[in-house]
């Protein structure tokens, strides 16, 4: 209590921080806003895929007063990191209004973007109300590239406008990209594009089968080429490596303690999400949405994930006893949406689980046999 | 009596208080408040002041509050809260609006 205390904390060391007070306890500190589903690119490859001009979508859609008067609720709740998603925020005529209520709320807030509908009024709000970051993602490096996956017309020239303006009114920016057939070809040189600006850059590539039916397996790169690439890219690379620790405990114990509970996410423990219609779930790839928040309170929904989250896994849930349960990327959103079912293999994930694994070398330096689930 | 005493505060509005896992957190909202890095963490009694800083208390009463809800001597109070008035003003966050008589 004495003396009276002023420190200075980066927005990293708050979180570490924070994570350590809390251990196990569930508290909704990081909440995920899918302003619309909504988007004005068409790409090959999206979970989501609601045209622009659906009138009837947009009309169910939180309207701007709901989104603020939920805003002020989450706040009251104790929600302090905001992510802004879609869909494409950019659609909604209000994201001003609402980007603007939600920063005086104190909320520290990351926008996902594609970038191709900003504006100089955006920017400047931007610049001004600045926000933690915001991630634009790359869908190629060539025109050619950028509008076969978007399917969108000047839709390339319109986000790298989008790029140059962050950058110019040195809004924090960082990019991304998806790393697919149809991109494969550019993924180094988008790093190198990024670098020549200042800006992060990372990419993604375990790509989740859609919610709308579209059968996207076709577009993943093999489990090979996408490993290659998560080790190649020198920032990834290092972190992967440094992870080898952490890896190899998780490797070397089985059962493992988190394979108890079939959700072992930061979902419904510390992170949710909102749906564009007001829908409380454990994250954006979980669906249906299992609470209103537009007729109920953030505290009941929340009480809603908690219970989802005692789910446990079936004795004869196939990673169970999978060595590599750690390092693998399916979670039951994933199998959901490949299979059908939270609790299946999912093989494309397996493959890059084991690749994974021998390029750190756990597999060789394991003393025992490895038991590996979908080999 | 030390001058400062009488002098009321006023807290940037661009600058928020948030309670955040039971962190007292002050986080600035928009450029041109304070060119901070990041965020500020407070401790009990600097919230307590913080929450204080309403253009209208003056350090004085502040510092009376202090005693009062704290086990803490006049003297201390007092000069400890010079310096976190001090530190907050060197950070751009308060300033002063008023003198009381
Ligand atoms: C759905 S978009 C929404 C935000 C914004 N419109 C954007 O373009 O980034 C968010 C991210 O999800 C990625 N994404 C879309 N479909 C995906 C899929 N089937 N699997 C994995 N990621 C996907 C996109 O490439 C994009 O980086």
């Amino acid at each position: 209590m004495w003396p009276m205390s002023c420190e200075e904390l980066t927005y990293n060391q708050l979180g570490e921080n924070i994570k350590a007070r809390l251990g196990g306890q569930r508290v909704p500190l990081s909440v995920t806003v899918g302003l619309t589903d909504r988007c004005n690119l068409w790409c090959v490859h999206c979970f989501v895929h609601d045209p622009a001009r659906d009138q009837e979508l947009r009309a169910r859609e939180l309207t701007t007063e709901q989104w603020i008067d939920l805003f002020d609720r989450l706040a009251e709740a104790g929600c302090f990191w905001m992510t802004m998603t879609g869909g494409e925020i950019l659609l909604r005529p209000d994201f001003a209004d609402l980007y603007r209520h939600a920063k005086q709320r104190g909320f520290l807030l990351s926008l996902l973007t594609n970038g191709t509908l900003l504006t100089p009024e955006l920017v400047a709000l931007l610049a001004e109300w600045y926000p933690l970051v915001v991630e634009i993602t790359l869908y190629g490096l060539t025109r050619e590239t950028y509008e076969a996956v978007t399917g969108v017309a000047g839709a390339y020239d319109r986000c790298l406008r989008g790029v140059r303006m962050f950058l110019e009114a040195r809004v924090p920016l960082r990019l991304k990209t998806i790393a697919m057939v149809p991109t494969r070809h550019e993924v180094r040189a988008m790093y190198q594009f990024a670098a020549e600006l200042g800006v992060e850059f990372r990419h993604d590539g375990v790509l989740f089968q859609t919610f709308h039916g579209k059968d996207i397996r076709d577009l993943r790169l093999p489990p090979e080429e996408l490993v290659a690439l998560d080790f190649a890219n020198p920032k990834a690379a290092p972190d992967l490596r440094r992870l080898d620790d952490r890896y190899r405990d998780l490797v070397e114990k089985a059962p493992h303690d988190f394979q108890e509970y079939l959700y072992t996410c930061g979902g419904g423990l510390r992170s949710f999400y909102v749906d564009p219609y007001g829908g409380m779930s454990l994250c954006q790839m979980t669906r249906p949405a299992v609470y209103d928040l537009v007729s109920g309170t953030v505290e009941e929904g929340w009480e809603v994930l908690g219970e989802l989250r005692q789910r446990r896994v079936s004795k004869d849930f196939a990673c169970l006893h999978c060595h590599l349960a750690g390092i693998c990327q399916r979670c039951p959103a994933f199998s959901f949406l490949e299979h059908g079912d939270p609790e299946t293999v999912v093989e494309y994930a397996c493959a890059i689980a084991r690749l994974r694994a021998q390029e750190l070398g756990l597999v060789d330096s394991m003393a025992k046999e490895l038991v590996v689930a979908g080999s | 009596m030390d001058d400062r005493l009488q002098r009321c505060y006023e807290k940037d509005p661009n600058v928020l208080f948030r309670e955040v896992a039971g962190e007292q957190i002050l986080v600035p909202v928009r450029k041109q408040a304070a060119e901070m890095a990041a965020l500020y963490v407070l401790n009990e009694t600097s919230a307590f002041v913080w929450n204080l800083l309403d253009g209208k208390h003056s350090l004085a009463e502040i510092r009376d509050c202090l005693v009062a809800e704290y086990e803490v001597t006049p003297e201390t109070a007092e000069s400890d809260l010079f310096e976190l008035i001090e530190r907050l003003e060197g950070l751009g966050v308060v300033r002063v609006v008023a003198h009381v008589m």
